[in-house]
């Protein structure tokens, strides 16, 4: 038993002279995982969908047409499948981000909305049932209406 | 190509600050010796405290005049440029005070700019010595290095690629309200209205990247992510050159390859998020602390070796020691300031200033008393408290509710602290996110301690490493603890944030880490000993055989 701990305790303290090994350890690690992070990242950019893709842009167009003096109410029109691509509140946020310092928020009585809808042809159905009227229709689902209610 | 016209604007706004902080930093650590380790930290943590002291004059810029002017530009580069000068005079005037400290040269016996004037070319042209690594090292430690940092550098290039906008956090907060900056003018402050998210969050980043916005003239994408690459490769540097400070140059190079081969460090600071910058600011903290514990050890230890030897020293009241090995208390006023910018950087920030304070209170007054204690809380404090008072300013005319601290009821407080199964989520979560950050490190590191094994001559490090890693717990359990105490979803808030949180102590953790293990240098040291003293052996084992055989000689003869 102390023959096999004596030599254990020997294997050991000879690994431990082992500088070279280490740093190619490290090397190798750090390699590998940069590897994988590459690929990685160039997967998703090329299962990445083309809408996706540009999806900030959508609301460039929107920037000019929003008031300056009023916060815009935005809403999302829930009635789509594709929505799933892009989270609700996400759509929210990248809206603020590309038109600031034009405001945009979900809960505020406006007399301004914006319909954010992955449909370009079929008008969204809350704003058939609302009523409101159409101001601006950026053809590629984002629309601008005009509503009766007076902004906070 | 528009942005390449921009390019002298980008070193305009990014190279005023760094020249302005650096004589500063070199001020704080000048009696540190002069090699490329000492240089490089020095550029490392004077680029990262620019960007944290430019985004404040870009507030100033918000409150009192219109930031996108030129006059006001010319005026922030002429208060660059005069701090700058000013800092390079200090430098300056203090190296060759200490320079000619024996002889008391024309700076003792003259005025401040004689001795200025007398000295510049002697301390300008002080050349740095190389940091030496092992012979025949240095070309295969630059390559790994060399290639680490050019495949991190693609990977965030790829990652710029996939979102230039950044991360979710970034297009939600911190780019969004850089954006309001520019944009606004004088109706900036809308950029707090409430329709907006975490309107209580420092602003740091935004102000850093509107400021590099205002003086490119235009938005450009790539600024953000550029401003978060500085911070992630300064980060690394900082470790580089701290840990070869430390210990030895080979190490630092290992552990800044082990931080380039953090993936999610990486990605974050390609995301343009904040926790890249705030790591920096801890990192910075921290790291000058142990610097300045490491340095109080090594001229207590010359201080010894003087006694030893009977040799008359010029001390103080105090106990501090003039001359070439004394305490820099400098060192602690730079903490404060990284600190200070730890907390205009992020609501962690904050946490973490007040972990920085208490802890180095505590750990020095159990050390060497109160009234030290009360000096170096002193010297941290003097660097922070203009940052604080502007996050506190932020916090009382701008800022907007916080999430976590409206959410928070007194009724759900004992339902949270007793509930079992929110310390095992809590646990589990941060050990699996652990795994996630560390990648294959989880098992190279102990790996590592196998093949180098622990150093032996730890010495005086072990006082300011335990100022880090009391840090690290408290940052750690401080985190859980709000977790604890969370209004959200647990799951939700785990997933969002904690890979994140983990990213702000992966740097000091691998600085303890490298700190504590031998470093190559030191183990072949050990392996041409043990081959010295082999051959030695081996050389007496022959001579007393070749003995032996003499005494044989004339018995064989005789036979």
């Amino acid at each position: 038993m102390k023959m096999l701990h004596d030599k254990i305790c020997e294997t050991m303290e000879k690994r431990r002279s082992s500088p070279r090994l280490a740093i190619a350890i490290i090397y190798g690690c750090a390699i590998v995982a940069l590897l994988i992070y590459q690929f990685t990242t160039w997967q998703r950019y090329l299962a990445q969908s083309k809408s996706t893709q540009g999806f900030p842009a959508r609301y460039e167009a929107l920037g000019p047409l929003l008031p300056a003096d009023e916060t815009t109410r935005f809403v999302v029109d829930r009635n789509n499948a594709d929505l799933k691509k892009v989270a609700e509140p996400a759509r929210l946020y990248l809206a603020q981000y590309v038109v600031s310092p034009k405001r945009l928020g979900s809960e505020v009585k406006s007399s301004w909305v914006v319909v954010d809808s992955d449909c370009i042809d079929r008008e969204p159905k809350i704003a058939k049932t609302s009523h409101w009227t159409l101001v601006s229709d950026l053809r590629n689902g984002i629309r601008l209406y005009r509503t009766d209610e007076r902004s906070q | 190509m528009p942005w390449l016209s921009v390019i002298p604007w980008l070193i305009v706004a990014l190279g005023m600050p760094l020249l302005a902080v650096y004589p500063w930093v070199a001020y704080c650590d000048r009696k540190a010796e002069r090699n490329l380790a000492t240089f490089a930290l020095r550029l490392c943590l004077a680029a990262g405290l620019g960007i944290g002291l430019s985004s404040c004059t870009y507030f100033f810029g918000l409150w009192f005049s219109d930031p996108k002017t030129g006059f006001f530009q010319c005026l922030e580069s002429l208060f660059f440029a005069l701090g700058g000068f000013i800092g390079l005079m200090w430098l300056r005037v203090s190296r060759s005070d200490s320079d000619s400290t024996a002889s008391r040269g024309p700076v003792a016996s003259g005025s401040v700019a004689s001795g200025f004037v007398a000295n510049w070319r002697k301390v300008l042209h002080k050349p740095y010595t190389p940091t030496t690594l092992p012979e025949g090292w240095r070309m295969p430690l630059m390559i790994i290095l060399g290639t680490t940092f050019l495949w991190a550098l693609l990977g965030m290039v790829a990652d710029y690629w996939l979102a230039p906008w950044g991360g979710w956090d970034a297009w939600a907060i911190w780019n969004q309200r850089a954006r309001f900056f520019f944009r606004a003018g004088e109706h900036w402050q809308q950029a707090f209205s409430p329709v907006y998210s975490h309107i209580d969050y420092p602003l740091l980043l935004p102000n850093a990247n509107a400021r590099l916005w205002s003086y490119c003239g235009t938005e450009f994408s790539w600024t953000p992510w550029f401003l978060g690459c500085l911070c992630t490769f300064s980060l690394v540097g900082s470790l580089m050159a701290g840990v070869c400070r430390l210990r030895s140059p080979s190490q630092g190079i290992l552990a800044g390859v082990s931080l380039l081969g953090m993936v999610p460090f990486l990605h974050c600071g390609a995301s343009q998020y904040a926790d890249i910058p705030l790591a920096f600011f801890i990192f910075a903290a921290v790291l000058l602390m142990v610097l300045y514990d490491a340095s109080k050890d090594d001229a207590a230890k010359v201080a010894s070796e003087d006694r030893s030897k009977n040799v008359p020293q010029n001390m103080s009241k105090d106990g501090s020691q003039h001359g070439s090995k004394t305490v820099s208390g400098g060192l602690l006023v730079l903490s404060g300031v990284a600190a200070g910018c730890a907390a205009w950087t992020k609501n962690e920030g904050l946490l973490f200033v007040v972990i920085l304070l208490a802890t180095r209170a505590v750990i020095v007054c159990r050390r060497e008393g109160f009234r030290q204690s009360c000096k170096e809380f002193m010297g941290c404090c003097v660097g922070a408290l203009p940052l604080l008072i502007l996050v506190a300013q932020q916090k009382i005319c701008l800022a907007g509710d916080n999430d976590l601290i409206n959410g928070f009821t007194w009724q759900a407080l004992p339902q949270r602290l007793s509930d079992p199964m929110r310390y095992v989520q809590i646990g589990l979560g941060f050990l699996s996110y652990s795994v996630r950050v560390a990648g294959p490190y989880i098992v190279a590191l102990p790996l590592l301690y196998f093949f180098l094994g622990a150093s032996k001559a730890l010495g005086g490090r072990i006082r300011g490493l335990s100022t880090a890693a009391s840090i690290f717990l408290l940052l750690i359990a401080s985190y859980g603890f709000v977790y604890l105490m969370t209004p959200h979803d647990l799951q939700w808030h785990l997933r969002t944030a904690m890979e994140r949180l983990l990213l702000h102590v992966a740097p000091i953790c691998l600085l303890m880490v490298f700190s504590c293990l031998a470093t190559p240098e030191e183990r072949l040291s050990e392996e041409s000993t043990v081959k010295i003293l082999n051959e030695a052996s081996m050389e007496a084992g022959s001579i007393s055989d070749a003995r032996n055989a003499d005494d044989d000689l004339p018995t064989k003869v005789a036979a």
